[in-house]
C-alpha cells in the first residue's frame, strides 16, 4: 500500500512538472502578441465620432462627406424660391412690423433673396428685422437667426469686392464676421456647431485677402498643403505624433485604454448617438484624430481656430454649409480632401480633390492660384493612386504602402470616369428635383402642401448613400488575446501533465517489475518443487 | 481704377465660403438629413475568420490531457494485483 502511495506521489509530481512545462510552452507564443496574429478574435465597434459633440446633436458619417462631394442631396431651384418669396411677402403684408410672427417670415424672405443671388437686398431685410427686434428689447438667443443670417449675407454681399481690394467692402465683410461670431456666442450648439466653422473660414478668407500666398500653404482649416503624403499616410510613424492615417485610436494601446475608461462604448449594440447615454459616452471623443491648425498656423490671423480639433467637427460644419448654404465650393472640397487624407479615407479624399480641381476657377481671382490648386489636387491624386495599387514583388516599400485592400490598374484608371458618372447622377437628381418643383408650382400646387414632393419620391431610390463598414473600428481587444492565450496555455498544460503522468506511471511500473524478487511458491501449489518438499526423516 | 475693375471682374467668379442660412425649412432639412444617415452598420459576425486550421482546440487538449491523467493514475493503482 505504501509503495502504491509513493508511486502515486511520484506520478503526481511528474504531472505537476508537465503542467508547468505545458503552461509555459502554451503561453510563450502569445507573449508580445500582435493583433494581426488573431484575426479570428476581431471585434467591431462604431468609430468614436459617432458620439456627437453635443448631446442630441448630429454625428458624422463618411457617407455624408461622399454625398456632398457628389451632390447627392435634394436642392431647391430658383422657381421654388421665387414662389416662396411671393408667398412670404403676401404673409408679411398682413402682419404689423412689430408682430413677432413676422420675424421668421423676414428670415425666409431674406434667405430666399440670397438664394436668388441678391444678398444686398437680403441685408436690407435683415437690418430692418434687427432694428424691429432691438426696438422691442430682444437680446441673446432671440437674436440668433438675425445675427447669423445678417452676418452671412453681409459676408456674401461684399466678398467679391473685398477680395478685389475694396476697403469699404472689407469693412462690411468684417462687420458680417462679427455678427456671425455673435450668433455663435448666443447659440453655440446651433446646427452642429456650424457657425463656428463659418467664422474660422471667413477669418481665413480675410487673412488670404491680405496675403494670398496663404492659399498655397494652408487649406481653410489650417491643414498644410505641403505636408508630404508619406507623412500623412504612414500610420505607424504617426502613432506618437499627429495620429494621421487613422480616424481614431491612433496611439498604441489607446483602444484598450479607451475600453477600460469607457467600457459602455465597447458594449455590443451600443447606440453612440443616444442622448441619454451622451454623458457616459462622450469621453470617447478624446480618441478621435485631430486635424487642422498645423505648423505655423498660429501666425495666421484666424483667432477662432488655434488648435487641432477632432476631424468630424469642421467636416459637419462644411457639410452643413455646402448643403444648406451656397453649395459646392473649392475651399470646402480642398479641406475635405486634406482631412479625409489625414484620417485614412483615401477614396473620399481622391474624389474631394477631383471636385476641388474642377471648381478651381472659383478658388481665387488670381489665375496662378487657380493653377496651383489644380496642380496640388492632381499631385495628391497621383500620389494616392500609387498607394491604391498593390506593390510589385521587386518593389521595396515601407510598411504603410503594403496596406490593402488594393485596386487593380484598371480600377485605378476607372476612378475618374466613375467620379464623372456619380457626380452626374447627383446633379441629375437635383435637376429632376427642381424640374419637379417647377411643374408642381405651374400646376398650382402649394409649396406649403406637406405632400408637395410625394410624387417625386415615389418609386425613386434614396439619394443618400448607405452607411457602410467604413464606420466600424475593427480590433482585437487585448483582453480577448489574454483570454485566448490562457485557454491555449491551459489546454497544453493539461495535455502535458497527462503525458508526463502516463510516462511516469509506465516507468514506475517497469522499474517495479524489474526490481521485484522471484515469485515464491504458494503453499497450496499442486506441483511443489523438490526442494520445497520436506524429506521424511531417515530411519 | 482700371486695376480695380479687372480685379472685380476676376473676383466675380470667386465664391465665398457660403454658410448655412437660417430659414423656416432648416429644421426640417436637418431632421431629414439626420434620418438619412441614422445608425451604424451592423457589425459583422463576431469571428469573421475562423481559428487557424490544424491547431487543436483548447477543449480537445484539455480532454486529451484529462484522459491521459486518468490513464496514468489507473496504471499506478491498478494491475498485477491478481498475481499476488
Amino acid at each position: 500500500m505504501v509503495g502504491r502511495l509513493v508511486r502515486a506521489a511520484l506520478t503526481a509530481t511528474a504531472a505537476l512538472l508537465g503542467l508547468c512545462f505545458g503552461w509555459l510552452a502554451g503561453y510563450e507564443p502569445h507573449l508580445g502578441h500582435r493583433q494581426t496574429n488573431y484575426p479570428f478574435l476581431t471585434e467591431s465597434v462604431p468609430l468614436p465620432h459617432h458620439v456627437p459633440l453635443f448631446s442630441g446633436g448630429l454625428s458624422l458619417r463618411f457617407a455624408m462627406v461622399h454625398d456632398v462631394i457628389h451632390e447627392r442631396f435634394p436642392k431647391h431651384g430658383r422657381v421654388y424660391y421665387q414662389e416662396r418669396n411671393r408667398l412670404t411677402r403676401q404673409r408679411l403684408s398682413t402682419r404689423a412690423p412689430a408682430d413677432p410672427a413676422s420675424f421668421p417670415l423676414a428670415d425666409d424672405l431674406a434667405a430666399g433673396l440670397e438664394r436668388l443671388g441678391k444678398p444686398g437686398e437680403a441685408v436690407v431685410v435683415m437690418k430692418e428685422k434687427l432694428a424691429r427686434q432691438q426696438a422691442q428689447g430682444l437680446t441673446g438667443g432671440a437674436l440668433y437667426t438675425t445675427y447669423a443670417n445678417l452676418g452671412t449675407f453681409l459676408i456674401h454681399a461684399h466678398f467679391q469686392k473685398a477680395v478685389a481690394g475694396d476697403p469699404t467692402a472689407r469693412e462690411r465683410f468684417r462687420e458680417g464676421l462679427a455678427l456671425v461670431k455673435k450668433s455663435v456666442e448666443v447659440n453655440p450648439q446651433a446646427h452642429f456647431g456650424r457657425e463656428r466653422w463659418q467664422v474660422a473660414i471667413a477669418e481665413f478668407m480675410l487673412a488670404a485677402m491680405d496675403d494670398p500666398k496663404l492659399l498655397q500653404t494652408f487649406d481653410c482649416l489650417g491643414n498644410r498643403l505641403d505636408l508630404k503624403i508619406e507623412e500623412i499616410l504612414d500610420r505607424d510613424s504617426n502613432r506618437w505624433g499627429t495620429g494621421y492615417g487613422r480616424a481614431a485610436f491612433a496611439r498604441p494601446g489607446s483602444a484598450g485604454q479607451a475600453s477600460n475608461e469607457i467600457p459602455a462604448f465597447f458594449q455590443p449594440g451600443v447606440k453612440p448617438d443616444d442622448s441619454t447615454q451622451w454623458t457616459e459616452l462622450s469621453p470617447i471623443r478624446n480618441y478621435i484624430t485631430n486635424v487642422g491648425a498645423e505648423e505655423e498656423w498660429r501666425d495666421v490671423a484666424v483667432s477662432s481656430h488655434r488648435e487641432p480639433v477632432p476631424f468630424d467637427e469642421p467636416l459637419l460644419g462644411i457639410i452643413g454649409m455646402w448643403r444648406q448654404g451656397g453649395g459646392a465650393n473649392p475651399h470646402f472640397a480642398l479641406a475635405i480632401g486634406e482631412v479625409m487624407l489625414r484620417v485614412g479615407q483615401r477614396h473620399i479624399a481622391w474624389a474631394a480633390f477631383e471636385r476641388a480641381s474642377r471648381l478651381a476657377e472659383r478658388f481665387w481671382p488670381d489665375p496662378a492660384l487657380q493653377s496651383f490648386l489644380r496642380l496640388h489636387c492632381r499631385t495628391r491624386q497621383a500620389q494616392m493612386e500609387k498607394t491604391f495599387l498593390p506593390p510589385s514583388p521587386e518593389e521595396s516599400l515601407p510598411p504603410w504602402r503594403r496596406d490593402g485592400p488594393f485596386l487593380s490598374p484598371a480600377e485605378v484608371a476607372d476612378l475618374r470616369p466613375r467620379f464623372d458618372s456619380e457626380l452626374a447622377y447627383g446633379e441629375g437628381y437635383q435637376r429632376a428635383y427642381q424640374e419637379y418643383e417647377e411643374k408642381q408650382i405651374a400646376a398650382g400646387v402649394s409649396i406649403t402642401d406637406e405632400h408637395f414632393f410625394d410624387g417625386f419620391h415615389t418609386g425613386r431610390e434614396a439619394i443618400a448613400s448607405p452607411v457602410g463598414e467604413e464606420e466600424l473600428f475593427k480590433w482585437v481587444p487585448p483582453r480577448k488575446i489574454r483570454d485566448y492565450a490562457v485557454s491555449r496555455a491551459r489546454g497544453w498544460a493539461v495535455l502535458s501533465a497527462g503525458v508526463a503522468a502516463v510516462l511516469a506511471a509506465a516507468l514506475l511500473r517497469l522499474v517495479r517489475r524489474r526490481s521485484q524478487p522471484p515469485i515464491e511458491p504458494s503453499p497450496n501449489s499442486a506441483t511443489p518443487s523438490v526442494a520445497a518438499v520436506p524429506l521424511p526423516p531417515q530411519p | 481704377m482700371y486695376r480695380l475693375l479687372v480685379c472685380l471682374v476676376l473676383a466675380a467668379t470667386v465664391s465665398p465660403a457660403a454658410a448655412c442660412i437660417n430659414d423656416s425649412e432648416l429644421p426640417n432639412h436637418e431632421r431629414e438629413f439626420r434620418s438619412q444617415y441614422r445608425g451604424s452598420p451592423a457589425p459583422p459576425p463576431a469571428a469573421a475568420s475562423p481559428e487557424p486550421a490544424g491547431r487543436p482546440s483548447a477543449r480537445l487538449l484539455v480532454v486529451g490531457g484529462g484522459v491521459l491523467l486518468t490513464a496514468a493514475f489507473a496504471l499506478t493503482f491498478v494491475g498485477r494485483r491478481a498475481r499476488n
